[in-house]
């Protein structure tokens, strides 16, 4: 472990990978601050411009990324009242009247702060668990391991916002499409319809290109206009917003964990943690009737659980290759990319990637909380821009990002179509993170599968008899049940 | 007689008519073969016409199922003018317009290539959709081309596809 540790900060001490890095976390602020363009269409579109970079430094520029987009969203929820990225709607809430109120820059000292140290947070979970983690993994067999990417499907679908039955679909749809192509498993071809294209199954990039990113530009473009038309002047005291956070260290400490333990949960994402700490403030204050007017506890709750989830969303990514969130299952493609193994594998073989994840997730975050700070007021000017005019810069990006993987003209195609199609998914309530998730574990789940069959002697009961397969499969069923005992207990409490 | 909303039943047909096709293709394989592709799609395929008929007979039972860990019981502040996407000043493209602009894009990289395209692309698109003026759409286009042009064919000497009218061959499809 310690080697891989100092072999991934040994990459920090070349300019090259330190100027990626702060390149990624630019990109990530500017993303992050332009309501529309989130995390996840900023990882999809840099992913093909990572080819050819070592893996290491490629993590560095994709953490950049990661560590600034939550920072940059919050800047927008406080000073126009627009959240920036979906992650930072409850920001909303308390930061934008702190603004009305002429302590714009208060909120935006405790965002960059709460931010900041919610994230070290997350990591220092992380780095907590990395030892338990590479002894739990060793327990997960085949059977286990299916059984488990069976539970982070079906929780994918509950939790990811929208219906279930249309997340369990659109899951089932990302499973199938992974099982495109050729497989090493059975060399045979399958659902290949006759198309030499098809032989390699959809391809990673390009599908992740338009899914997420033309998708995005498509709604954009129907919807136009721009996102502010004024905004407040930030006033007020940057110290005095550091200060703030300390002023409340219970409600940090109690966000912060939220945040991790919701990142843990696949698919469950920062949203989640966002809101759910922020009620959770609400509900244990002395003072609930001041959240909604401006009170800075309100920001502290909002900002350093959905920093702090990053830390915790890892886990289930780099453990198992289960992504915690769409920004992971991106993140797991650039793994694929740059050859690496999702999966258990990943944390017995490539530590040093792991290390990098959480060196760089660390220095953006600082650098977030500081350089971002100081560019808070430039970075919101961008909101003020006409969506048309960076809808055409986005495209360009999207489309030669796609043909930039390997070359091939129909890889744009897959992007163009795959554009309209999560498009369609995410207007008629077909959430695309369960068709993501579903597309990343489809074929690692039927490898497992059919290892466990192997080691069975073709008895499926090999699921039943592990006890930690059979806890799993157990959770399954309950995951599945939970919306009937939600909807029953809604009913019960409406009734009363 | 309660109207149909067209839009919903028809992606949502859409995706079961897909799931089905695979359920069929499937059944051509080897058993071991489309075992996994049968337990998912199978499953996928019964949820979909649930949903496929539940959206345009009973919208309550699927409502029903409108479940998610966001259902915070009302707590939340309700403020308004909360968006996450931009809404004010100026209209949309439509969906028509954007797909005519995106698949145009697209038919051109693939008759002249990359490099003329995405001129051609940018000024068109900045001067008629975004309607932005002469100098700014200029200016825009020559630092994005000069992106585009930079990255991938100097500093990467990458290659980009250079259009079928100018002897580039394509991929088999």
């Amino acid at each position: 472990m310690t080697e891989a540790f100092v072999e991934a900060f040994g990459f920090l001490t070349r300019v090259d990978v330190i100027a990626l890095l702060v390149l990624g976390h630019i990109i990530g602020l500017v993303f992050g601050a332009l309501p529309g363009l989130s995390g996840v269409i900023a990882l999809s579109v840099m992913i093909p411009f990572s080819y050819g970079m070592e893996p290491i430094p490629a993590m560095f520029f994709f953490t950049g990324m990661m560590g600034s987009i939550v920072f940059g969203g919050s800047i927008s929820a406080i000073l126009i009242n627009t959240p920036g990225t979906a992650v930072n709607a409850a920001t909303c809430f308390d930061g934008f009247p702190m603004t009305r109120r002429g302590e714009g820059n208060k909120a935006l000292g405790i965002s960059a702060t709460a931010s900041g140290l919610g994230a070290i947070f997350g990591l220092l979970v992380l780095f907590a668990v990395m030892p338990i983690m590479r002894q739990v993994v060793l327990l997960f067999g085949p059977p286990e391991f299916f059984m488990l990417v069976l539970f982070g499907l079906v929780t994918v679908a509950f939790a990811a916002r929208g219906n279930m039955a249309k997340g369990l679909v659109a899951a089932g749809l990302g499973v199938l499409i992974s099982l495109i192509g050729y497989s090493g498993v059975f060399g045979i071809l399958r659902f290949n319809f006759g198309s030499e294209y098809l032989w390699d199954g959809f391809k990673l990039v390009p599908f992740f290109i338009g899914i997420f990113a033309i998708s995005e530009l498509i709604t954009l473009a129907i919807k136009g206009g721009r996102v502010a038309e004024e905004r407040l002047e930030a006033r007020g005291s940057v110290v005095d917003g550091i200060k703030e956070v300390f002023r409340y260290p219970v409600t940090f400490f109690r966000s912060s964990a939220i945040g991790t333990l919701i990142g843990i949960i696949p698919g469950v994402g920062g949203v989640v943690a966002n809101f759910l700490s922020y009620t959770t403030a609400i509900q244990t204050s002395k003072h609930p009737e001041t959240f909604g007017t401006g009170d800075p506890e309100g920001v502290i709750a909002a900002e350093s659980a959905n920093n702090a989830k990053d830390g915790g969303a890892l886990i289930p990514t780099v453990a198992f290759g289960i992504p915690g969130s769409a920004e992971m299952a991106v993140l797991l493609g650039a793994f694929i990319l740059h050859g690496l193994t999702p999966g258990p594998m990943l944390i017995r073989d490539n530590m040093e990637i792991v290390w990098a994840l959480l060196l760089g997730l660390l220095i953006s975050n600082i650098l977030a909380s500081s350089v971002g700070l100081l560019a808070a007021n430039q970075l919101v000017k961008l909101t003020f821009i006409n969506v048309h005019q960076i809808i055409p810069i986005v495209m360009v990006l999207c489309l030669v990002g796609a043909f930039a993987v390997r070359g091939n003209i129909w890889d744009v195609m897959l992007a163009v179509v795959a554009g309209f199609f999560g498009y369609g998914m995410k207007k008629f309530g077909f959430p695309v993170v369960c068709l993501v998730i579903g597309y990343i574990l489809g074929h690692l789940a039927e490898v497992a599968f059919h290892q466990s069959l192997m080691i069975a002697y073709g008895s499926y009961t090999i699921f039943f008899t592990h006890p930690i397969a059979l806890t799993l499969f157990i959770l399954v069923f309950v995951v599945l049940l939970l919306p009937f005992v939600m909807s029953r207990l809604a009913k019960r409490r409406s009734e009363k | 007689m309660k109207r149909i909303r067209k839009g919903p039943w028809m992606f949502t047909g859409l995706l079961v008519v897909l799931t089905l096709i695979l359920v069929i293709a499937s059944f051509s394989y080897d058993p071991k073969a489309r075992l996994i592709p049968l337990l998912v799609a199978i499953p996928t395929l019964l949820i979909g016409v649930f949903v496929l008929i539940s959206e345009t007979f009973y919208p309550r039972l699927l409502k029903s199922l409108d479940v998610s860990v966001l259902d915070f019981g009302g707590k939340v502040p309700s403020k308004a003018g909360v968006s996450e996407e931009p809404s004010k000043a100026g209209k949309g493209i439509g969906l028509l317009g954007i797909s005519i602009w995106l698949v145009g894009y697209f038919i051109l990289v693939y008759l002249v290539g990359f490099l003329i395209a995405t001129a051609v692309f940018l000024l068109a698109f900045l001067k008629v959709a975004a309607k932005v003026g002469w100098l700014k759409t200029i200016v825009i286009s020559v630092v994005v081309w000069g992106f585009i042009y930079g990255v991938f064919e100097v500093f990467m000497n990458f290659g980009l596809f250079k259009g079928i009218l100018f002897g580039e061959i394509t991929p088999p499809i």
